[in-house]
Formats: structure tokens, C-alpha cells, sequence
């Protein structure tokens, strides 16, 4: 899924894409798409769970057409120690086969519990993940289901978070060349969360990227934050920050398999960022995957 | 377990009161779970960790979210008792799976409409009682104006 020898540069498809989509026109050449956008879940104990958005899979599919897809998942929560929600996963096989799907991402962040789930997944609160062995076994296990299910490689983000599990026996980047190795899966290499760890936790993304094994990055996204009450937010509320392009100039040749670059902003954001600079962004994309692409054939 | 790591966890976010707990030294509340000394050693660094006022932030903030954007007329004639029906209804009405905002506004909207005569001063209900059928009947619409996949 490359242009020549370079990735596609893509967007976080929402109800605020078209706008953006129709002043790109051609720039965006792929979208990730989040399949809870497009139906209404009304709990395992309602007569009829699923409801599907007619209208907003219609308007995705006017978008869409003729650009590729990826699913952008944030409700199976694989890293939750649950079994994982097979009504669901069916909708999002469905949603995966009709939407020609390329590949499915999900959040290396775990949205459910036993007792319920941590509710509004959309706006990326999920709980931080202990980078433990039996923590590893189960997600792989998982991980190979949902593979096998939707017939298409899985990959997991990096996430954004404000309280880190201490004393776990891998560093993430490690426990995600692991989970690749065991499983086969890819890494959604989310640039704006490994920044967003660098300005709260002092993680030095750096250090990280060179750790982790970086073949196995398919993906990468990049968006921008605000602060809140002296925290560094991934709000997608801004445009991309310096050090995110810093880090993405720096480590996108290393990624002999990068298939796409996508820009996330929040859809409430739009007037904010401006039509204009969210295709700014997206054309300093564009000039990103060129330099890389040559970087990498050289 | 990890079970009850997560959901102890989850519970820690969704209670600044609980982490405070925590902090002062009183760990009564991961008594209800079954914990590792390692998960609870874990859980207690988390809760002190300065970052878990940005969680217990966003948490709430994400869940506000639904309900202002759907129902803002609703929480404006809520006025100074907002705060106070929002907390019950998440008490008495926790998530059972991914909420769409529409669906969590709906849930909000059927609970301030069922709140027992006499919750609110009779100022207040009125207003209420107004805002929560107009804006409860629109989400309504929106939600049933759908197609049933399974």
C-alpha cells in the first residue's frame, strides 16, 4: 500500500474530515476510519445491540472511494484481562470486509474492566498497561484472534499516558517487539503520544525509537496537544509540533515497512487549526514521506 | 489478578476522593479487590503519581462531554444543581460497554426525566422539566433514526 516506493499520507476520518478531505482533494490518499463512529452500541443487554449510522457510513463511503482504508479501532480494549467482546468483533469484521479494510489498529490501552468499561473511549482516556510476561501472553493471544477474524494484520499504538505502571518487567518498546515477534502484529507508531510521554514522564523518544524494532512500524501518526492544568495533553487540538516533525525526519528512513503517515486533529478543532493549517500539515507530510522514501532507497 | 488491577485502577481515575485516600495512607479501597502486594505496591505509586490529577481531569471531562454537547439546555437549567444530579447518575447508571455519545446522552437525559418529584425546587423543575423533553426527544430521534445490524 505505497505510492512508488513512498507511504500514503493519510487522515483520522470523523464528522469533521469532508471539509478538510475537500480541500485536500488529492493530498489525502488514505483514511483511518474508528468502526464505533458508525454504529450505536446499546449494551449486551438490549434487545438489539447495534444500531448502524446509515448516514455517516454513506458520507464515508462518497469519501472514501478511491482512497484506501484502515480500521482504527478503540472499543475491543485487547489488553483488558476480559475475553474479548466477539458481538463486536463480528460488527467490526463487517465494517473491515465492506469498508476493503487494510489493515486494523487498536490502542496498546485498556478501555474495559470487569465491572464495566472506562466510558467516552473517543476522546483517548484509556488506562495504562502493565509491560508484563502474562500481560504479553494474553494480549498475543488476542492479538492472533483478531487476526485470524478479520483475515488481516493487526497493529497497536503506542499510547499517551499521564501515570505510567511502575517496576514492569519490559520497557514498551521492548513488550512491543515482543508482542510482534510472538503474534506477527505491526506497531502504530503514534509520534505525538511518544512526545507527550517525553513532556510528562521524561521519556526520551530518542532512546525509545532506537529500542524498538523498527520494521515492524506500519503506520505512523502524527497530530499536536494542548496543556492542562500543567500537563502536555494528546488532545489532537493542534497542529504538529516541532519535535514530533524533528523525531519523524529523524527515524521515518529507519522504517523499511511504513505504509502510511496520518494526521490526527480532533473533529471540535477544526475551526481552531484551521482548514488551511490542517492541509499545511498534511503537505509537510507529503514532503516527510518524500524525503524518507528517498532516505530509505538510497 | 489483572482483572482487578484494571478495574481498581479504573476506579482510582474515575475518584479523586479515593486517590486522596490513598495518598494520606488509608487503603481501605483496594480492600474490595483481589490484589497482588505488587499490584497493590503499583496502585498506590499510581495514586500518588502527580499525573493522576490529569487522569481523574480528563476522565470526568470526557464524560461531561456527551451530556453538554447533546443536552446543553438541559444542564443549563440544571444550573447550581447540575453537579450533584451528574454524580448520582454515574452512580447509579456505570457504562456496560463503548458509549456513543448520543447513547450516554439519552441514558442522562431518561434519568433527569425520571428524577423523583421534589429533587429539584419547583423553579428549577419547571425549566428543567422543558429542556430535558425537547432536547431528550431530539437525541431520540437521532439515535432510532439508524439501521439494526445485530
Amino acid at each position: 500500500m505505497t505510492i512508488g516506493n513512498r507511504p500514503l499520507v493519510g487522515l483520522l476520518y470523523s464528522s469533521a474530515a469532508p471539509v478538510v478531505i475537500e480541500a485536500a482533494g488529492s493530498l489525502v490518499e488514505s483514511l483511518d476510519i474508528i468502526p464505533e463512529r458508525l454504529f450505536y452500541d446499546l449494551g449486551a443487554t438490549s434487545e438489539q445491540r447495534f444500531h448502524r449510522v446509515d448516514g455517516a457510513l454513506h458520507e464515508l463511503r462518497r469519501h472514501a472511494a478511491g482512497r484506501h482504508t484502515t480500521g482504527h479501532g478503540i472499543g475491543l480494549s485487547l489488553p483488558s484481562d476480559m475475553p474479548i467482546d466477539e458481538p463486536l468483533l463480528d460488527v467490526v469484521a463487517d465494517l473491515s470486509e465492506s469498508l476493503e479494510f487494510s489493515w486494523y489498529s487498536e490502542h496498546l490501552s485498556s478501555f474495559a474492566t470487569m465491572r464495566g468499561a472506562v466510558p467516552n473511549a473517543q476522546a483517548g482516556l484509556g488506562l495504562p498497561v502493565p509491560y508484563d510476561e502474562d500481560v504479553l501472553t494474553m494480549l498475543a493471544g488476542k492479538v492472533e484472534m483478531v487476526q485470524q477474524r478479520l483475515g488481516m494484520r493487526v497493529l497497536l499504538e503506542n499510547p499517551a499516558v499521564f501515570t505510567p505502571v511502575p517496576g514492569c518487567e519490559y520497557r514498551e518498546p521492548a513488550f512491543l517487539n515482543e508482542l510482534a515477534s510472538r503474534t506477527g502484529c505491526g506497531v502504530l507508531l503514534d509520534l505525538h503520544n511518544l512526545y507527550t510521554n517525553e513532556r510528562n514522564n521524561d521519556v526520551d523518544g530518542a532512546e525509545y525509537l532506537n529500542e524498538m524494532e523498527l520494521e515492524n512500524v506500519v503506520e505512523v501518526h502524527v497530530a499536536g496537544g494542548t496543556e492542562l492544568f500543567g500537563f502536555y495533553t494528546d488532545s489532537h487540538a493542534a497542529l504538529t509540533p516541532r519535535p514530533v516533525w524533528d523525531l519523524a525526519n529523524e527515524f521515518l528512513p529507519q522504517m523499511p515497512h511504513l505504509q502510511s503517515v496520518v494526521f490526527e486533529f480532533h473533529e471540535s478543532s477544526v475551526e481552531r487549526l484551521g482548514v488551511a493549517g490542517i492541509v499545511g500539515d498534511i503537505e509537510r507530510i507529503h514532503e516527510l514521506v518524500d524525503r524518507s522514501a528517498s532516505a530509505v532507497a538510497a | 489478578m489483572l482483572a482487578h488491577f484494571q478495574q481498581a485502577l479504573a476506579d482510582l481515575v474515575a475518584s479523586p476522593s479515593r486517590c486522596q485516600e490513598i495518598r494520606d495512607g488509608d487503603q481501605r479501597a483496594l480492600h474490595d479487590y483481589e490484589l497482588t502486594s505488587v499490584e497493590v505496591d503499583r496502585l498506590v505509586i499510581i495514586a500518588g503519581h502527580r499525573g493522576m490529577a490529569a487522569n481523574c481531569t480528563v476522565y470526568r471531562s470526557n464524560r461531561l462531554t456527551p451530556i453538554v454537547i447533546n443536552l446543553p439546555d438541559t444542564c443549563a437549567a440544571l444550573g447550581e444543581h447540575f453537579r450533584e444530579v451528574v454524580d448520582q447518575f454515574w452512580a447509579e447508571h456505570p457504562t456496560e460497554h463503548f458509549v456513543h455519545f448520543l447513547v450516554e446522552s439519552d441514558r442522562f437525559a431518561r434519568f433527569v426525566n425520571d428524577l423523583p418529584a421534589g429533587s429539584l425546587p419547583d423553579d428549577a423543575s419547571a425549566r428543567v422539566t422543558d429542556a430535558v423533553t425537547r432536547e431528550g426527544r431530539a437525541v431520540r430521534e437521532r439515535l432510532t433514526s439508524t439501521t439494526t445490524v445485530g
